[in-house]
C-alpha cells in the first residue's frame, strides 16, 4: 500500500443515485450523493434501517453500479467499466468485510485468508506469508490452522478483516462488522480496524452503533438516501 | 510456472471442498450414473457381439444355403428327416448341391473322450466353405464304395494328434484319415469361439454308417439336417419356400422340420438384438436420467447453500464464467468418476457374462470410451442450469444472506 500520498482521493462519488424498480415504479435508495474518500480516512456511515446504508456500501465496494452519477476509483471513472473490470479492481484494490463474515466454515483461518488471492492473478508476493502476516496483524496467528466454523464470532470477524487486508488494498469497506458481535468482541474488532487505519489503510465502515464513532476520522449519516457529513 | 501450479491446486481445493459438502448425495448420484454407464457399455458390447454373430453366421452358414433341420421335439421313433428326404431333394433340385448331416458320438481307441462324428456327403465341405489344409476331402467314390475314411477338423487333429494317412479305430472299426480341414471363417481370422473351444469333429461318408453303426439300417439314416446350396443368394428364400412345400406334401413323411436360411437366422438375431437394445436401453436411459436428475437437484441445492460463498467469490474478483465453471466442474468430476467406475464394472460384468451366455462380449475401445464421454456430457448438461443460476447471482444480494 502506498502511504506516501495520504491526502489523494481513493474514491469519489459525483451525484450518485441508485434506484430499484418496485411495483409502484422506481424507488430511489440513494439520492444525488457526493463523496470523496481520501487516503488514510476512516469513514463511518451511520443511519437508520432502510436509509440506504447497505446500498451505499455496495456502490462503494463496486458491487453495484449507480443508476446515475459517476464513481471514480483511484482517479479512473468507472461509468463504462464492465463487470469483469470491476471484478479485477475489487480483486486488486479493495478489501471487503461482511457482516456475516463470509468465511468458508470447513477451511482453516489461514486458508480463508489465503482465499483472498484466489482470483488475484497478478499478485507478486507470497500469498501464504502475506496471509500469515495479516492474521498476525489481527492477533490470530495462533489459530491459523483452526477451521473457521470453530472460531468465535469475534475471531471470525477478525479473520474476515485479515482476509480483507492480506493483499494490502487501497480501500477497505466494512459492512456492519460488529453487527453480530457482543460489546467486548466489537471493541476488539474496532481496535483492530483502528490499528489498520493507523498503519495507513483507508477504511469505510457502515454501522448502526453510534458508540463506535470515536474510532473514525469522519462521520457520515445517511437519511432517506441523502448523505450528510457530520463534524466529529 | 508456480502461478499455474498454485491455480491448479486452488481449483482442486475448490473441487474437493465442494464435493465434500454432500458426500453421501454425491456418492449416490455417482452410483446411479455408474450403473447407467456400465449398462451402456454392456449394451454396446452385446450389440456388437450380436452383430459379430450375424456376420459369422452369414460367413459360416452362407447366404446361399438352405438348411432343413429336424425339430428338437422329435424322437427317433417318430417319422422324421432321413437320407430318403435328402435323395428326394437331390432328385427335385438336381442342379443344386445337397448334403445330409447326422451327428453322433463314437469312441476312439486311445482317446478318453468320444469323438463327434458327422456322417455326410462329399459336398458338405463345399457347402460350409471349409478349407482343406491337408490331404483331401470326401469324394463321390468314398460315397459309392462306403469307404471307411475320415476327414478331421484342425482342432481335432491338433488335440488327438491325428494326421493324414493315419488309421484310427472308431467303435472298434478302423478308419483311415484322408485329410484335415479348417473351419475358420472365410475371412481367415479364427473366431474367438473356434480358438477357445475348437470345433472338434470328424466327417465320414454317410453311406458307411449302415455297415458300421447301429444308427442306420442298410439303406436309410435318420438325419439332423440337410443342407442345400442355391445357385445364387438371390433365390435362397424362394428355394427355401419350394423345399418347404415339397417336404410338406402328403406321404413325404419328413415330420416336423424347420427350413432355415441365413437371412432367417439373421432376422431372428436382429429381433433378439432389438429386444435387448430396447429392454436394456430403457434401463440404461432410466439410470442415466435418474442420475442426471439427482445431480441437477443436488447442484441446485448446492448453489442455494453456497450463495454467500458465490457472493464472496464474486466480491473477490471471480468472473461469472469462473463461478459457472466451479459448479460444472464439480458435476463433471462426479459423472466422470461414475464413468470410470461404470467402465470397470462393465469390464467385470462382461467377463462374468462371458461364462454364462453363448456370446463373446468384448469391450471394444468405442464401448469403453463412449460411455465416459457420454458421462462427461451428462455432467455438463446436468449442471448447466444450476451453474447458470449461480453465475447470475448478484454479489450484493448474495452478501446479505446469512
Amino acid at each position: 500500500m502506498d502511504t506516501d500520498s495520504l491526502t489523494e482521493p481513493v474514491l469519489n462519488l459525483h451525484r450518485v443515485s441508485r434506484s430499484f424498480t418496485g411495483e409502484s415504479g422506481d424507488v430511489y435508495v440513494l439520492k444525488d450523493i457526493n463523496l470523496s474518500i481520501n487516503q488514510g480516512d476512516f469513514v463511518m456511515v451511520t443511519g437508520p434501517s432502510g436509509s440506504g446504508k447497505s446500498t451505499l456500501l455496495h456502490v462503494l465496494s463496486l458491487l453495484l453500479h449507480p443508476s446515475t452519477g459517476e464513481v471514480e476509483f483511484l482517479g479512473r471513472s468507472l461509468s463504462k467499466a464492465s463487470e469483469a473490470d470491476l471484478g479485477r479492481i475489487r480483486a486488486q484494490h479493495l478489501g471487503i468485510v461482511f457482516q456475516h463474515y463470509g468465511l468458508l466454515g470447513r477451511r482453516s483461518a489461514l486458508e480463508n485468508v489465503k482465499f483472498r488471492f484466489r482470483y488475484l492473478a497478478d499478485f507478486l508476493g507470497d500469498a501464504n506469508s502475506s496471509s500469515v502476516e495479516a492474521l498476525r496483524s489481527v492477533g490470530l496467528e495462533g489459530v491459523k490452522d483452526r477451521p473457521a466454523r470453530l472460531l468465535s464470532g469475534g475471531e471470525k470477524q477478525r479473520v474476515a478483516i485479515a482476509r480483507a487486508v492480506a493483499a494490502k488494498p487501497q480501500l477497505v469497506v466494512a459492512d456492519e462488522p460488529t453487527g453480530n458481535l457482543d460489546h467486548t468482541s466489537a471493541l476488539v474488532v474496532m481496535e483492530v480496524l483502528a490499528e489498520l487505519n493507523r498503519a495507513g489503510y483507508t477504511l469505510i465502515m457502515v454501522t448502526h452503533n453510534t458508540d463506535l464513532l470515536h474510532f473514525a476520522s469522519r462521520h457520515l449519516t445517511l437519511t432517506n438516501g441523502m448523505l450528510q457529513e457530520m463534524q466529529n | 510456472m508456480l502461478m499455474i501450479v498454485t491455480r491448479i491446486v486452488s481449483a482442486l481445493s475448490d473441487l474437493y471442498e465442494g464435493l465434500r459438502s454432500h458426500p453421501g448425495r454425491y456418492t449416490l448420484a455417482c452410483l446411479v450414473v455408474a450403473i447407467g454407464v456400465a449398462a451402456l457399455s454392456i449394451l454396446m458390447a452385446v450389440s456388437s457381439a450380436l452383430q459379430l454373430r450375424v456376420d459369422e453366421i452369414t460367413n459360416e452358414f452362407g447366404a446361399d444355403v438352405v438348411a432343413v433341420m429336424r425339430d428338437n421335439a422329435l424322437t427317433g421313433r417318430q417319422p422324421g428327416l432321413s437320407t430318403d428326404h435328402a435323395r428326394l431333394l437331390q432328385v427335385n433340385f438336381q442342379k443344386l448341391v445337397t448334403a445330409p448331416l447326422r451327428t453322433f458320438k463314437a469312441n476312439a481307441l486311445g482317446s478318453r473322450e468320444p469323438v463327434t462324428i458327422i456322417a455326410t456327403s462329399e459336398d458338405l465341405i463345399d457347402i460350409r466353405r471349409w478349407r482343406i489344409t491337408e490331404g483331401r476331402g470326401l469324394d463321390s467314390a468314398d460315397m459309392r464304395s462306403h469307404s471307411r475314411v475320415l476327414v478331421v477338423s484342425e482342432p481335432q487333429s491338433r488335440v488327438a494328434g491325428w494326421r493324414t494317412g493315419m488309421v484310427v479305430i472308431l467303435d472298434e472299426v478302423p478308419f483311415r484319415i484322408a485329410g484335415v480341414i479348417s473351419v475358420d471363417p472365410i475371412d481367415g481370422l479364427p473366431s474367438q469361439e473356434h480358438q477357445e473351444n475348437g470345433e472338434r469333429f470328424a466327417i465320414i461318408p454317410w453311406t458307411v454308417v449302415p455297415f458300421w453303426h447301429s444308427l442306420a439300417n442298410s439303406s436309410r439314416l435318420d438325419l439332423d439336417e440337410i443342407l442345400i446350396r442355391a445357385i445364387n443368394p438371390d433365390i435362397t428364400e424362394k428355394l427355401a419356400n419350394n423345399i418347404g412345400r415339397l417336404l410338406a406334401q402328403p406321404g413325404v413323411g419328413a415330420g416336423s422340420v424347420s427350413i432355415v436360411t441365413a437371412r432367417k437366422l439373421v432376422a431372428n438375431i436382429s429381433q433378439l438384438k432389438s429386444v435387448i437394445l430396447i429392454a436394456v436401453g430403457a434401463i440404461t436411459l432410466m439410470c442415466l436420467l435418474l442420475g442426471a436428475a439427482s445431480l441437477t437437484s443436488l447442484m441446485v441445492l448446492n448453489v442455494r447453500e453456497r450463495i454467500t460463498e458465490i457472493g464472496l467469490r464474486l466480491a473477490l474478483g471471480a468472473t461469472r464464467r469462473q463461478i459457472a465453471a466451479l459448479f460444472i466442474m464439480e458435476s463433471v468430476v462426479v459423472t466422470l468418476t461414475a464413468g470410470l467406475v461404470g467402465m470397470v464394472v462393465a469390464i467385470i460384468v462382461s467377463g462374468w457374462m462371458n461364462q454364462w451366455i453363448p456370446l463373446h462380449l468384448e469391450l471394444e475401445p468405442s464401448s469403453l470410451i463412449m460411455p465416459p464421454v457420454f458421462a462427461l456430457l451428462l455432467g455438463m448438461v446436468s449442471s448447466w442450469w444450476p451453474a447458470r443460476a449461480a453465475a447470475g447471482i448478484a454479489p450484493a444480494e448474495a452478501m446479505r444472506v446469512d
